[in-house]
């Protein structure tokens, strides 16, 4: 609630994330969609407790980012972009790993290494040090990776970047399916196509500041507008001068 | 991709948080930073390949010096010294016989050395400073049935640093065995009675002061500890740096784990890789010396021994520990592998340079050297391989160092992590020295260590400065400076670091007001206490490890100097303002810091171990007599604070027997005029003891009874 991030950069004092509110429940997916520099991944950041709100908070669960991170953390799948793989670990070693932080016990841990080596087709190379893989191929481990403790809210910070089609459609179906396990979804994404398909709900965010949101009928009829992309470039016309923050 | 979706979810609740044993959390985190690091070809390079290349390199190079050395004395004109003409007469007579011998086993000598005999004054001033290579005192002792009724005892002195000095004593000693030899067959022959030599001699090494040898016994730890550096940087900066720099960091900071678990994880497997390192580096120096005879030659007399093996490789795990922690704090500012890399260059030519300079002769570990980072540890190992260790000064350079690596500790953790180094771009260095939000009651564990390596250090260097100083001053502004210094280093620092961490001044110097009672036993502990420490003084001078001539220390000259000075300035500068400064820190703050963390006695013990130890240093180290009465003032005064929760009950004990000692002091000679006094070195009288004795059990009771909880609660 009213997140705000502010932050110096070359001497200048930068309002990453401007007073923003949304609320996301069991079962929904949240579309955060804005140009680079909107703030979609210092609110994500924020949300789970990477970053310090200058002031604000996130709540996950009834339980606050500021007071209890450990708690929050334990409930958040994380998927980044920007976030790698331990290069000399295995898929296997780097997930039991994982799964061993999070607290899961060596039964547990073990199962759900193999539903999601399964369900990410990750078998053929579970054994291969993680240095040697492909890009798509790292990227499913990483889902694994944010996935492996079965959280109830994922966030999802350009999921499908570096994907090929395939690779996509996995993400896509997971989410689908996470949707009616009764999981919360934030995806933040530039493809305003695929969060059409899969989000039920939007925030356009701009500088900062969510202009519009709702469900894509509900903008349609506040903007007047028929797709996100009109949307989008509707509501942001200085898109691209403000150079990514996050 | 499979078909099978979605699959059963798992029960969330469930698999959240199942509780984990914080050290067994530390392990697991370690191993698969161990895992990740011990697979990287690049540690495995640093950790198995130099010391395989590096020591046989080393071997080489060093076995080539020598070689050329050896071959040099002869051409050189060799200078000895004796203490009269007719020393110098006999003497090179047995050398002309002994070498007679020889050549008839050896046959004809190839390259005899050009000698140059010369009598001089100073013999061993010469020896040590190069003015000849050999010194020779002669004594002839009468003894029935040698040639002309005497022996003859020479004294050979020489240079321990000097190969050329070290190369004429050998000569020359081979040359007077062999004249003993010749004298003992001939005597022999002529049925003697008396089978003693003719002539015995003993050899006597002195340290050089002419500066033109860099001691090899400091090089071998030198390096050693180079190496142990070189295995900890890589992993330090991959395992910060570089996972940042990967993506792999903002994984596990996204997990439920307390960040200084994350930290300590890639301290220890840092602090692993840098011993490993040093255990191969170690192990291959050791395997080189002993394959190539080179031991004798770099240390001396003394060999390579198991325990010096063993007392060296325990100094490196020591200084891996502070330096693994002091480059976890240099990474993990740097937000790229490239930028720790930028740091680390600076960082290291500065952190070894003076390492550098500890090879140089004459430099010994002292009171300031004993507290300089890398210096202490390089000094410290060449005295262990040579066997001339002063285990005060291994004390105050193993604590220093312990010391340090906490301190660095501490602000890794402060540092790793942050906003500011995870997203460079959304968070600014400001926020890494930015104040807590709320009041703290009492220090930081960290905030503490830092504050006591920072005093630490200060003290040496300013402490230094004054010592400088102050030879010329009055010793009224000497002692006004000393105490002013006091008051920078221990009541200004702190209150600086704990104003920075926003601790509230009242109940993190424990400033509360204490009980009366207590008062009241603090002045009786005050009073009496001085006896037992006078009596440890003079008892300890006999442990040969803390033996000290007093008057190194000063404390007659200071006395006589001391009787003109008013009173008042006396106990102002002596008494007062050290009893505040001092139990401002160490019992205000660094005992406070450690309340509710430490189980009262390791809390007062350390403190009280801490406070005896910064009286060596201030010292200079030549005041080891100092640690153990200081150190039981230490753990009293710490009792008192622990018990009565307040800083003020120390310092009237603390003011009482500093004052009560240099008031006696400052009025020794009126006191002898009533019949009261002692001498500075002799033992007290028993009935002073006894009453010594009853004034610190009343003193005991009444701050017992002063801060019973009954007490306490009403």
């Amino acid at each position: 609630m009213e997140l705000t991030k502010r932050f110096s950069s070359g001497g200048q004092d930068v309002l990453a994330v401007d007073r923003l509110s949304f609320a996301v429940v069991p079962g929904e997916a949240y579309g955060l969609l804005g140009a680079n520099g909107a703030g979609k991944t210092t609110t994500l950041r924020m949300i789970l407790g990477l970053l310090e709100p200058t002031s604000g908070y996130a709540e996950v669960d009834g339980f606050r980012t500021s007071e209890s991170p450990d708690e929050v953390k334990s409930r958040i799948g994380m998927v980044s972009t920007s976030a790698g793989l331990y290069q000399w670990l295995t898929p296997r070693e780097l997930l039991l790993f994982f799964a061993d932080v999070y607290g899961l016990d060596d039964d547990t841990a073990q199962k759900s290494l193999d539903r999601f080596s399964q369900l990410f087709d990750l078998t053929p190379f579970i054994d291969r040090r993680c240095a040697s893989l492909s890009t798509g191929q790292k990227q499913r481990v990483n889902l694994a990776r944010s996935m492996i403790h079965d959280p109830p809210v994922l966030l999802l910070d350009e999921p499908t970047r570096g994907l090929d089609v395939v690779g996509s459609k996995v993400i896509f179906d997971y989410i689908a399916a996470a949707k009616k396990q009764g999981k919360s979804v934030i995806v933040s994404t530039h493809r305003l196509d695929e969060a059409e398909r899969f989000c039920d709900r939007f925030g356009l965010l701009h500088r900062g500041r969510l202009m519009h949101e709702g469900t894509l009928p509900e903008l349609q009829s506040a903007t007047g507008c028929t797709s996100l992309t009109e949307m989008f470039l509707q509501s942001m016309p200085l898109c691209g001068q403000g150079e990514d923050a996050a | 991709m499979s078909d099978q979706f979605p699959p059963p979810p798992l029960p969330v609740k469930q698999s959240l948080r199942a509780e984990v044993r914080p050290m067994v959390r530390l392990w697991r985190l370690t191993r698969k930073e161990l895992r990740e690091t011990l697979r990287d070809r690049r540690t495995i390079i640093t950790l198995v390949l130099m010391p395989l290349l590096v020591y046989p390199l080393l071997s080489v190079a060093f076995r080539q010096f020598f070689f050329s050395s050896s071959i040099k004395p002869t051409d050189l004109e060799w200078r000895i010294g004796g203490d009269s003409e007719q020393t110098l007469k006999e003497f090179s007579r047995h050398w002309a016989i002994g070498s007679q011998v020889i050549e008839g086993i050896d046959g004809p000598e190839q390259d005899p050395p050009k000698v140059s005999w010369d009598t001089k004054p100073m013999l061993e001033e010469a020896v040590k400073k190069g003015d000849i290579d050999l010194a020779v005192r002669s004594k002839v002792v009468p003894s029935a049935g040698m040639p002309g009724g005497v022996q003859v005892q020479y004294e050979l002195y020489f240079q321990r640093d000097s190969l050329l000095s070290r190369s004429v004593a050998n000569y020359a000693e081979r040359r007077l065995w062999a004249f003993d030899q010749a004298s003992y067959y001939d005597r022999l022959r002529n049925r003697s009675q008396n089978g003693l030599p003719h002539a015995v001699w003993k050899r006597r090494s002195l340290a050089g002061e002419t500066g033109q040898v860099v001691s090899m016994a400091t090089l071998v730890p030198l390096i050693l500890i180079l190496m142990t550096i070189t295995g900890a940087v890589y992993p330090a900066i991959d395992l910060t740096a570089g996972e940042r720099e990967r993506g792999t960091l903002e994984s596990l900071m996204a997990a439920p784990l307390p960040r200084l678990s994350m930290l300590m994880a890639k301290y220890f497997a840092v602090l692993t890789v840098a011993l490993l390192t040093a255990g191969a580096n170690l192990a291959g120096m050791s395997i080189t010396v002993y394959s190539t005879g080179l031991g004798p030659m770099l240390f001396g007399d003394k060999a390579l021994t198991p325990a010096a093996i063993i007392i060296v490789l325990s100094l490196l795990i020591l200084f891996a520990a502070f330096f693994s922690a002091l480059l976890l704090a240099v990474t993990s500012f740097a937000r790229s592998f490239k930028e720790a890399q930028a740091y680390l260059i600076p960082f290291m030519l500065l952190a070894i340079a003076p390492g550098f300079l500890s090879v140089m002769p004459g430099i010994e570990l002292s009171g300031v050297l004993a507290v300089v980072p890398l210096v202490n540890m390089v000094l410290l190992a060449r005295d262990v391989l040579q066997g001339t260790i002063n285990p005060l000064l291994a004390g105050a350079a193993v604590v220093s160092t312990a010391l340090y690596g906490v301190a660095a500790l501490a602000l890794a953790a402060r540092i790793f992590g942050s906003d500011a180094i995870l997203y460079g771009s959304q968070g600014s260095w400001a926020d890494l020295i930015r104040r807590p939000e709320e009041l703290r009651d009492q220090p930081s564990l960290a905030g503490a260590a830092l504050c006591a390596a920072v005093v630490f250090a200060l003290q040496n260097v300013l402490s230094g400065l004054l010592a400088l100083g102050s030879a010329a001053m009055p010793l009224e502004t000497r002692l006004l400076l000393s105490a002013a210094l006091g008051g920078i280093l221990y009541l200004v620092v702190p209150l600086a670091i704990a104003r920075l961490q926003f601790v509230s001044l009242a109940r993190g110097f424990q400033l509360t007001p204490g009980q009366f009672l207590a008062y009241l036993g603090a002045l009786c502990l005050g009073l009496s206490l001085w006896a037992f420490a006078h009596e440890i003084v003079l008892l300890t001078q006999h442990l040969t490890w803390l033996s000290v001539d007093l008057k190194k220390l000063g404390t007659g000259d200071f006395f006589e100097k001391i009787k003109h000075l008013s009173p008042l300035l006396l106990v102002g500068t002596t008494a007062i303002a050290p009893a505040v400064c001092e139990e401002w820190f160490f019992r205000g703050y660094l005992l406070g810091s450690l309340r509710g963390r430490l189980p009262g006695w390791a809390a007062i013990a350390a403190t009280g171990i801490l406070f005896g130890l910064f009286h060596v240093i201030v010292s200079g180290g030549v005041g080891g007599v100092r640690l153990l009465p200081s150190t039981l003032m230490g753990l009293v005064l710490g009792w008192v604070c622990w018990r009565t929760k307040s800083v003020f009950p120390g310092m009237v004990l603390h003011a009482t027997h500093n004052g009560l000692l240099v008031l006696i002091g400052r009025f020794q000679d009126d006191l002898a005029k009533v019949g009261i006094g002692v001498e500075e070195q002799e033992h007290l009288p028993s009935w002073w003891l006894v009453a010594a004795a009853g004034g610190v059990a009343i003193g005991l009771v009444l701050v017992w009874l002063g801060t019973r909880k009954g007490l306490n609660r009403k």
